[in-house]
């Protein structure tokens, strides 16, 4: 059982990981590229982003 | 040479420069370097020791990921506020001046401490190969004085290669980093062929956790000091090339890539050895495990040809790679800490050959060589990793503080998602790897209070009176007198002449009936780049903004006049009606929406939703005109009152009408607007007057009322800063309202409460 919830927690982990990770790069590269200068710039883009794209 | 950004700062009588030389690939292996240190040679055998073959992959997998929950802290405040200091700054901005003292002074030692246990550590494992080799049967005295006269030589190189500048710490340290890391994944790739070619090893996993869950609680905490590195690539954010897009990157690659090769090296410890062949019936756990901090060792020289001497190689590497990035990291703290005024100038002085700070980095050296000669290091190091957790602690409040009040007015360059809850969850596992950490050193649970008290002492004694203000701080240029006195206090930001004498005009109308003290304030924004001292330069417009309005308000109340310097006027207003307790805050508007992020401006949006006081808005039409008849839309909300009191003192000689629109429908009562009436309207003379709507909408029902009266007075409901581009309902009024108009919006009780403590 100790081995059935290890793995699963590790598969879990390296998910969690791998996800922020994507995340992360993504919207640094995205703020940096689009040179947004505060929070307000950033969370309007992010929502707004999308169909901006489009 | 065009990334080769100057970055100049005046401290007075102290001018220090830093050059921006290190790019994303140096930035990651010095956080690699601080990481993949001696810890995880030592740390694997123990970990397989106490909790067992899964035990030991669990570890370093759950640790990565609590680890990058705080890199994720780090990074964005690292993306927000990019200067030397790291920590320290962060606490600094969160708390102010006392706790950014001590979150500098907690990691200028944790991390001086960390660069002597490296240098011993690079010792041992050098002298023990030369022993294991015969070559040092010559040496005619004690071994354990030979260890730490290496260990004193080791560290007094690498203090000279970070005295030679940025470039060679960022070069030397990145290849001996480079090296190491391709050694472990190495090491990580050979344990996964062998499982695939003998899938019979994977046995060695049995029993999985065989002390079991609460195991992994002691083998995390001892483990967690080979996680620590994104704090150096933060005391980077002087030396970074494109610090706001760098530095984030680099803390997160770092602890991906320092997570998933410690489960590869971890997982190859584990197969390494098959069952049987080392002459005992031990399980192979068990067996690695009885070596406890050599156990990485022994297996590894199983998995691997020559595996003894690559692994001695690949110590040292690491050994002297992390002694390079906390030295890296010490020196900043302590030079940090310098540059704000908080410690001795000879900390903020910088080499003007080398472009070091040799002050910080002479200091932190000795603390590195003391310690390393003269204290039982392991002890020390415990302490340095409390340290380091606290500071995480820290860091991790800082972030959430530091987002909700001055997230508006940073210039972000990463943002962590689904906020709060990854700095909640870092502090919660931090917290208790910190106090499992007791277990293993009770000395280091008294060196570390005795340290932190010590600072405090400094910091009353010394450094309070000297730390220099912060960026956005804001300083009192020229103020004529403080307020006194129980008075309502009212203020108004000038921004030009033009519109001073329309404020004050306008001033003088509202506080006529309340004995009030009128505060003139000018917000001078001067940008990073100009230095502090010149700043007076620039002072002659606001002082003459400021003449005008105290020429005509000065017969008719008391008035102080204040010029401030900030670098963002919404927060420079906000921090001022907070700190001299404003009641009424008034303000122009030039009345044009110029972005489509802002409801009504830069400045207004942010001062409507946070100052603490009632705000009287005035459009810039309300200029040098008689009102007769005043609309005033009642919402049923805590604006009416002010509305219609704004409303009242607006009228020309106090005589009129005051046009009260019914918005409120059956929230209130149907006598609410007669009841507000006769308890707020003072003058007999004024005419009460209900008006029905015409339509259900709120903004066509104002706009078809304002037709034959020559004044509106709206009170501002719902917030603007979270419109993510939706129109707000005074927007869309301020918009399309063709009359004059006065925005109102009062400050409840609680609501100011909460706003003056948050």
């Amino acid at each position: 059982m100790d081995t059935f919830w290890g793995i699963v927690i590790l598969i879990s982990v390296v998910v969690i990981i791998a996800a922020l990770t994507l995340y992360s790069r993504n919207i640094i590269n995205i703020i940096s590229e689009k040179k947004y200068t505060n929070l307000r710039e950033i969370k309007y883009n992010r929502s707004h982003g999308r169909k901006n794209r489009e | 040479m065009d990334e080769k950004i100057e970055n100049k700062h005046s401290t007075g009588s102290v001018d220090t420069e830093l050059a921006r030389e290190l790019n994303l690939f140096h930035l990651t292996m010095m956080g690699l370097g601080m990481m993949i240190g001696a810890g995880v040679f030592l740390g694997i055998g123990n970990a397989i020791f106490h909790a067992g073959p899964g035990g030991v992959v669990l570890t370093f997998s759950l640790n990565g990921l609590i680890a990058l929950f705080t890199a994720m802290s780090y990074a964005e405040l690292s993306s927000a506020i990019p200067k030397a200091g790291g920590a320290m700054h962060f606490a600094r901005m969160g708390f102010g001046n006392g706790t950014g003292f001590i979150a500098g002074w907690m990691e200028w030692f944790a991390s001086s401490i960390a660069g002597s246990m490296y240098s011993i550590t690079f010792s041992i494992y050098t002298l023990r190969y030369f022993e294991l080799l015969g070559l040092l049967e010559w040496v005619p005295f004690d071994f354990y004085i030979l260890e730490k006269i290496v260990a004193v030589v080791v560290a007094l190189f690498f203090i000279y290669i970070n005295y030679r500048g940025a470039s060679e710490t960022g070069n030397i340290g990145a290849v001996m980093t480079l090296g190491q890391t391709i050694f472990m994944l190495l090491i990580g790739l050979a344990g996964i062929v062998v499982a695939v070619k003998d899938p019979g090893r994977l046995a060695n996993f049995k029993p999985f956790l065989p002390k079991g869950w609460s195991a992994l609680l002691v083998t995390m905490g001892f483990t967690y000091v080979a996680f620590e590195g994104y704090e150096v690539i933060a005391q980077a954010g002087d030396e970074a090339i494109d610090p706001r897009k760098n530095l984030p990157k680099a803390m997160i690659y770092s602890v991906v890539i320092v997570t998933f090769t410690y489960m590869a090296v971890s997982f190859a410890a584990v197969v390494a050895v098959k069952h049987g062949s080392v002459g005992t019936e031990q399980a192979v756990w068990e067996w690695i495990g009885s070596f406890k901090e050599k156990g990485f060792g022994e297996a590894v020289s199983r998995l691997i040809p020559f595996g003894n001497l690559l692994l001695t190689i690949a110590v040292i590497f690491a050994s002297t790679s992390a002694l390079n990035a906390t030295i890296f990291s010490a020196t900043r703290a302590s030079f940090g800490l310098g540059r704000e005024g908080m410690l001795p100038g000879i900390f903020a002085k910088v080499s003007k050959k080398t472009h070091t700070p040799w002050g910080a980095l002479l200091l932190t050296g000795v603390i590195i060589i003391g310690v390393a000669v003269f204290l039982p290091t392991m002890d020390v190091a415990s302490s340095a990793s409390i340290m380091f957790l606290f500071l995480f602690f820290l860091v991790n409040i800082c972030v959430i503080r530091i987002r909700w009040n001055l997230g508006e007015e940073l210039t972000y360059g990463y943002i962590m998602p689904l906020f709060p809850l990854f700095p909640i969850l870092a502090i919660l596992s931090q917290g208790v790897l910190a106090v499992w950490l007791h277990h293993m050193s009770i000395l280091a649970w008294i060196i570390a209070p005795l340290w932190i008290g010590a600072g405090f002492v400094l910091y009353f004694s010394y450094s309070k009176k000297r730390a220099k203000p912060q960026e956005h701080d804001l300083l009192v240029i020229d103020e004529s007198a403080a307020p006194e006195g129980d008075e309502y206090r009212v203020m108004i930001p000038v921004a030009n002449t033009d519109n001073a004498l329309h404020l004050a005009v306008t001033t003088t109308l509202l506080c006529r009936r309340k004995k009030s003290r009128i505060k003139i304030l000018h917000m001078l924004q001067v940008k990073g780049s100009i230095p502090l001292t010149n700043a007076d330069e620039y002072l002659s417009e606001g002082k003459k903004s400021i003449i005008e309005a105290a020429e005509y308000l000065k017969p008719l109340f008391p008035i102080t006049t204040t010029v401030r310097y900030c670098r963002n006027v919404a927060r420079g207003i906000i921090s001022t009606v907070i700190e001299k307790k404003v009641n009424l805050l008034i303000m122009g508007w030039h009345g044009k929406i110029k972005s489509s992020l802002f409801s009504m401006g830069s400045i207004l949006d942010p001062v409507i939703a946070k100052a603490p006081c009632d705000i009287v808005i005035l459009k810039d039409e309300c200029k040098n005109k008689q009102f007769h008849r005043v609309l005033v839309p009642l919402f049923g909300s805590s604006n009416d009152a002010l509305a219609m009191e704004t409303a009242e003192l607006l009228l020309f000689h106090e005589e009129g009408q005051l046009m009260l629109l019914n918005l409120y429908g059956k929230r209130k009562r149907e006598d609410y607007s007669r009841n507000l009436f006769s308890r707020i309207v003072k003058n007999r003379s004024v005419e009460y007057s209900e008006l029905p709507p015409e339509f259900s909408d709120s903004v066509e029902a104002i706009l078809a009322a304002s037709q034959g009266c020559d004044l509106a007075v709206v009170g501002i409901e719902g917030s603007s800063l979270f419109r993510m581009g939706r129109k707000t309902l005074t927007e869309t009024i301020a918009a399309e309202l063709r009359i004059p108009f006065a925005l109102v919006k009062s400050s409840g009780r609680v609501e100011e409460w909460a706003k003056r403590i948050l």
